[in-house]
């Protein structure tokens, strides 16, 4: 028992800075960030969409809540310097050209702001379990999401978010609604990971993109899988805290 | 078992009607070539049949051997909508109230139809859908379906690219039983124990990021990918986060294992016979822990690992322990592997023939993932993608799972579970 302890002091402090200060390289591999695209002629732009798992590229618009950030379209030596920490305005449609993005990213979206606490409950409805690991990665001592106010809760009744993982299936369908109605008002949703947003790869399945129709609001966070800082920027700004720069002390 | 494996799909149409199914018998370790096509890949969600889970088949008039059940037995379904399976999925478990009679797993909840999506493709675009099968086996799988579709076009592979698969599936390996043997430990109460491992696979996910360029190294196996990161400095600085995970681990394994809350929860826990594992078709980690001494990358290797050592690690106890004492050995295994790949890293551009296909355009491969023997069955028609079909570990280790679970307490239930690791989203695809 005491080398528990005596080890875990011993390892220190590994928590992130974030949100106090904006997350370092470690935590954002390149994969985490959109890529940007150079204006190509037409032949090579079109040879670059085409090798798009999700068809998410028009010329050098990408949609950011279907795109793998699986770097397919990118030549040899180039780097997504994109943003990191974008939410897209709803399933499978485009970023919002001339949106108030600081806007969005202010307002919570529940009507009351939950400022000092939430709890939150995983639900995968067809994931890879990649995104089921990151979101539990949120409890690891790096990101330790319960300093600041995010718990995960064992049953939807106590929940005030519902992580959302995967594209819903056929056989999760009925699941789903269920846990939703199980949830107490207000709630809300976190759509977490491309095949959650927009269907990603499975946008074949009838599912897809059902996330929003619950009648519940929604907060759309792109990647494949978005990295645990993502998910924890998009789980406070659901909640409606300032942004990081406006943290308290 | 020499009868066809059922859950497993096969999309699209069969190529031949003498197609035949790739499976294996364990017991004589040797590859054998079963006929069996292939159920539809329509979508259920399905309880196995007795004959399936190795049980006394119902006798004509209905009645299951089984009953009477005792008094007051309950059908409890876990799942699918519960974290502590981490995933979508569900177990039905009867139980009187403490012993758990029979435990009876429903897959399909998962079913994203990956099979009947790559079909059409090429194997090379298909990459991103047979990666995101199941995410922590990422390597597993796209190195295999790829090594698969290479032997059915018989086309000569660059050897670096071999190693890099190598490398990528050794590093998931850790990941995937760090995560595992972390979770074991939460379900004995140990959260100091719990947080230090889950710091480590955080570790090692970053490692990968910063290597690999993804936390989960999507895409790595694409040769057109861009961060690939195949110079000897950063070889060198991957094998050194490995080596002091490794370090790391090793200190904790040291108080887990004294930690006597822990291991008894471990001990005598979910045992699957040697017997049943043979019977069953256990396959993995799984098998070995039940004294099975079969290990791909040892008994049928490919390149690198037939230049590498890699004794399989047995135990022989066949319990919940047994299990999670073979993957603290393959954690060290991999380390160790790890380094000497890099050590050994090919300078030369050589180039390696494929392992010969089955019938003309068809080819398979196999490898050890992180839940055990994994075997691609690819068909090709004009470069691209005609019929697919895969033969997974978690698949073949459902019934073994369920075996070991009737006869355990409730409480009993996440140690078998993490113990044998198995995955939804592998089973449905």
């Amino acid at each position: 028992m005491t080398g528990w302890i005596v080890q875990a002091v011993r390892r220190g402090r590994l928590t992130t800075r974030f949100p106090r200060a904006p997350p370092g390289e470690e935590e954002l591999p390149p994969t985490a960030r959109l890529p940007v695209l150079a204006p190509l002629p037409p032949t090579e732009a079109q040879r670059r969409a085409a090798r798009c798992p999700t068809e998410a590229i028009e010329g050098t618009r990408v949609d950011e809540g279907r795109c793998l950030r699986c770097a397919r379209c990118l030549p040899g030596e180039a780097v997504a310097d994109g943003p990191w920490d974008h939410l897209v305005p709803g399933p499978g449609s485009p970023s919002a050209p001339g949106g108030d993005p600081e806007a969005e990213r202010s307002t919570s979206i529940f009507a009351a702001p939950f400022l000092r606490s939430i709890h939150v409950f995983p639900i995968d409805v067809g994931s890879c379990q990649a995104c089921n690991l990151e979101v539990l990665a949120l409890a690891n001592p790096y990101y330790d999401a319960s300093r600041l106010g995010i718990f995960f809760t064992p049953t939807p009744r106590h929940a005030d978010l519902l992580l959302v993982m995967g594209v819903p299936t056929a056989a999760m369908e009925e699941p789903v609604r269920r846990t939703l109605e199980a949830m107490p008002s207000p709630k809300a949703i976190v759509a977490v990971g491309a095949c959650a947003v927009s269907g990603g790869l499975f946008r074949s399945l009838p599912g897809r993109g059902s996330v929003g129709s619950a009648g519940v609001p929604v907060v759309y966070l792109p990647g494949c899988p978005p990295s645990p800082i993502q998910i924890l920027a998009a789980i406070r700004r659901a909640v409606g805290v300032p942004r990081a720069a406006g943290e308290r002390p | 078992m020499t009868g066809p494996i059922p859950w497993t799909r096969c999309a699209g149409q069969p190529p031949s009607s003498d197609a035949r199914w790739i499976s294996y018998l364990t017991a004589d370790r040797r590859l054998a070539l079963v006929s069996d096509l292939t159920r539809p890949a329509s979508f259920v969600v399905e309880a196995p049949t007795d004959e399936f889970l190795g049980r006394p088949t119902a006798s004509a008039d209905g009645a299951s051997p089984r009953d009477p059940r005792p008094p007051g037995t309950l059908s409890f379904p876990y799942g699918p909508v519960t974290f502590g399976l981490v995933e979508a999925g569900r177990i039905d478990l009867e139980t009187p109230g403490e012993k758990v009679v029979s435990a009876v797993p429903r897959t399909g909840y998962k079913h994203r139809q990956i099979d009947r999506s790559v079909i059409g493709r090429t194997p090379r675009d298909a990459l991103p859908w047979i990666e995101r099968r199941v995410g922590p086996f990422s390597i597993a799988h796209g190195a295999t379906f790829l090594a698969a579709a290479e032997s059915a076009a018989g086309a000569p592979v660059l050897e670096r690219e071999l190693w890099l698969r190598a490398l990528g599936a050794e590093l998931q390996r850790i990941h995937v039983h760090l995560g595992l043997i972390g979770r074991s430990l939460e379900a004995a109460a140990q959260p100091v124990g719990t947080a230090q491992i889950a710091a480590l696979a955080e570790e090692i996910r970053r490692s990968m990021g910063r290597w690999g360029g993804h936390r989960w190294l999507f895409g790595l196996l694409d040769p057109g990918y861009p961060w690939r990161r195949l110079d000897r400095p950063d070889l060198r600085r991957l094998a050194g986060d490995v080596a002091g995970i490794r370090r790391r681990f090793d200190r904790l394994w040291e108080l887990a294992r004294g930690t006597r809350i822990y291991i008894d929860r471990l001990q005598a826990t979910a045992v699957l016979p040697r017997a049943c594992a043979l019977a069953l078709g256990a396959t993995g980690p799984v098998a070995r822990a039940s004294g099975i001494g079969w290990d791909d990358r040892s008994a049928d290797p490919v390149p690198p690992y037939d230049q590498l050592e890699v004794p399989p690690r047995v135990e022989s106890e066949g319990d919940a322990l047994a299990r999670i004492l073979v993957r603290v050995a393959e954690i060290r295994q991999s380390a160790e592997l790890i380094e000497q790949i890099v050590d050994r890293w090919p300078g030369e551009l050589r180039e390696v023939d494929p392992r010969p296909g089955v019938a003309p355009g068809r080819g398979w491969a196999r490898s050890e993932s992180p839940a055990g023997d994994l075997v691609y069955d690819v068909t090709l028609t004009e470069g691209r993608i005609g019929a697919l079909g895969v033969r997974t570990a978690s698949a073949a280790n459902w019934p073994a799972f369920a075996r070991a679970l009737e006869g355990s307490v409730f409480t009993d239930f996440h140690f078998a579970w993490e113990s044998f690791g198995l995955s939804f989203a592998e089973t449905d695809g």
